[in-house]
């Protein structure tokens, strides 16, 4: 008996301890209390988008229309009127997925890019760039350039390519090469490779050649590129997503970070770089922001549970100081946080309060509880329209917002 | 017609006592058949109990005003469906011959109104009083302390005490097993929230039939 005894004395408290600490996230009670009914939207159940919404800002062809990329399928919405449907338009013939897709603010012309993965006449898996040739006023369907570079894949070799906008006046095209049959296990990341273009019907040029993404030793991806203030840095990352460098825009590593970035990108209204940590390293917890590239600050935030992969900066569009910074879900809690960007770029931190959007509303979406892959701001205001935030997630769909409602509220697309 | 129903009531009525106390004279030593004070209990006896049924969400009491929201602090709506369903296993065991003390452990899901599913687990000591009537029927009041967990969404997890008051009914099949059914409040005080206007109280009826063994 003494022994039981002596046993429930360490257990009982070891128990209550473990948990009231796992306790998290917010009044159960008085949140559900307030909470609204939310519209399940319209796109289908469990879709995700990894690359955001797309609009062509600068492209005259394109103002109307938004798309976003599921992978197999390409959406489309007249964005004029908030509450007109996505629809789904057909892929290049040929091509059965989109494997990345990036759109311009700038360019004036051919503003959308993309790789598609599909099969040649002889049945080989081929991955080939293109871009949004025009746009069918009517019902926003496009019509796709040729094919303006193909990668074939051989017995023993395969490609993917991923494509990044830099934010000013750049696409960039990270080719990897594999080694080994598609989808072995045994295949390995032989090459990493980086084109860009300013002009896309004008092809891709030759590789930048960037030493620090193809060593003998690690091979690269690139995770994210950002043309500011003070230049164009490149974030990349290891095989393993352990480690990562910030590169200059000679591909030099300036020093920075040796932490796995999910990517940079430059605010144009704060008027800074910002990046966050993967979370599959364990590194968990960090956003760094700077002015110039070479001075970096931690962003204060209290939970360091928390992995950031998307930002937008709102406090141009809607008056206020906040950044939104949203969240991969194998970190702690997915969702955004908003970062309070009123003060000194050293001193700005991560709010743990709701005060962009209603409250009740983000608590009753399923925002929450899922990875906010990115956002988009498409200012329709100079034309009498209405400023809408979308936010992209995996699983959940789109969400959209309409920046200066009364109601605030985000609804499901 | 109507005046049959009375009739029909008094008929059915004698017909049962007839039963039980035919019951009574002819015991038998089949577990389905009735025995004689089967209601009988004395120190050292033990009961397991596994219970099943609905439960019913109460006005929520929220401690601070959502200001912004036009909410103030106070009873408020739920926001849960009416009912959702609940389980519970419970072992007792006798102090005297009324009173019985326990573990008991539970489930619920609710839905609110986005189908988003509350979870709750609480876990209490429960202690009962009981009142044996007619050797055949038991009504025991209840009185159960312990936690609440609660989850929502999969961001929010919170430990939160419980007090859980109830009364039930049981009908005494034989020495071993008794029906009956059990109701029961909870009382969630959820105070741990930041930001404070976060903390409110939880509260909750489950009605559960309920079938007990002693042993």
């Amino acid at each position: 008996m003494n022994t039981i005894t002596k046993i429930c004395r360490i257990l009982v408290p070891t128990l209550l301890v473990f948990i009231l600490s796992a306790c998290k996230g917010v009044g159960i009670f008085s949140t559900l209390a307030i909470t609204e009914k939310v519209d399940d939207g319209a796109l289908p159940e469990g879709i995700s988008s990894e690359d955001g919404v797309l609009y062509a800002a600068s492209w005259t062809g394109s103002t109307d229309w938004a798309y976003f990329s599921t992978g197999p399928g390409l959406w489309v919405k007249d964005i004029t009127d908030r509450s007109n449907s996505w629809s789904k338009v057909s892929l290049p013939a040929g091509y059965s997925t989109i494997q990345s897709i990036a759109a311009s603010d700038t360019l004036a012309d051919n503003a959308i890019l993309f790789s598609a993965v599909g099969e040649d006449g002889s049945g080989d898996r081929i991955v080939s760039l293109f871009y949004i040739d025009s746009i069918d006023s009517g019902t926003g369907a496009p019509t796709y350039s040729s094919p303006i570079i193909t990668w074939t894949t051989t017995d023993d070799t395969y490609h993917n390519a991923k494509v990044f906008w830099d934010g000013s006046a750049s696409f960039y095209i990270n080719l990897l090469i594999f080694d080994g049959e598609y989808r072995d296990d045994d295949s390995e990341l032989s090459a990493s490779e980086l084109y860009s273009t300013s002009n896309p019907s004008g092809g891709i040029g030759s590789d930048l050649g960037f030493t620090t993404m193809n060593t003998s030793s690690n091979f690269r991806y690139l995770s994210g590129v950002a043309n500011g203030g003070s230049g164009t840095f490149f974030t990349v990352i290891d095989e393993d997503g352990e480690n990562g460098l910030l590169l200059n825009s000679s591909g030099t590593d300036v020093g920075i970070t040796t932490k796995p970035v999910t990517g940079i990108t430059w605010l144009d209204d704060a008027g800074a770089y910002i990046m966050g940590v993967d979370c599959i390293t364990g590194a968990n917890g960090a956003v760094f922001v700077s002015s110039d590239g070479s001075t970096w600050h931690s962003v204060e935030d209290n939970d360091d549970d928390d992995s950031y992969i998307s930002f937008v900066d709102v406090s141009g569009v809607s008056g206020s100081s906040w950044v939104l910074a949203g969240r991969d879900i194998c970190g702690e809690d997915g969702g955004y946080e908003e970062i309070n960007v009123s003060g000194d770029i050293a001193d700005w931190y991560i709010t743990n309060d709701y005060d962009f959007a209603d409250y009740s509303n983000y608590t009753s979406t399923d925002m929450p509880d899922v990875s906010v892959t990115d956002f988009t701001i498409i200012d329709l205001s100079g034309s009498g329209g209405d400023i809408t935030l979308y936010a992209s997630t995996r699983f959940e769909g789109i969400f959209s917002l309409d920046i200066g409602s009364i109601d605030n509220d985000w609804e499901e697309e | 017609m109507p005046r049959k129903f009375p009739l029909i009531a008094i008929s059915l009525f004698c017909i049962i006592i007839g039963f039980l106390g035919a019951q009574e004279e002819t015991p038998e030593d089949s577990p389905f058949t009735p025995q004689m004070a089967t209601n009988k209990r004395s120190l050292g006896d033990q009961t397991f109990s596994i219970s099943i049924g609905p439960i019913i969400p109460l006005k929520t009491i929220l401690i601070g005003d959502w200001s912004d929201y036009g909410v103030s602090a106070g009873p408020t709506q739920n926001n849960l469906t009416w009912a959702g369903g609940a389980g519970q296993l419970a072992y007792s065991f006798y102090l005297t011959p009324d009173i019985k003390l326990g573990l008991q452990v539970g489930g619920s899901f609710t839905s609110d109104i986005n189908s988003d599913i509350l979870y709750m687990i609480p876990i209490a000591v429960r202690g009962s009083y009981e009142f044996h009537l007619l050797n055949r029927f038991t009504i025991p009041l209840h009185l159960s302390l312990g936690i609440c967990m609660s989850s929502w969404k999969e961001d929010n997890f919170h430990v939160d005490p419980l007090i859980r008051p109830g009364l039930g009914f049981y009908f005494d099949w034989n020495y071993e097993w008794s029906f009956g059914c059990d109701v029961s409040y909870f009382f969630i005080p959820q105070f741990d929230s930041d930001p404070d206007h976060h903390n409110a109280i939880g509260n909750f009826l489950d009605v559960m039939l309920t079938a007990e063994y002693h042993f």
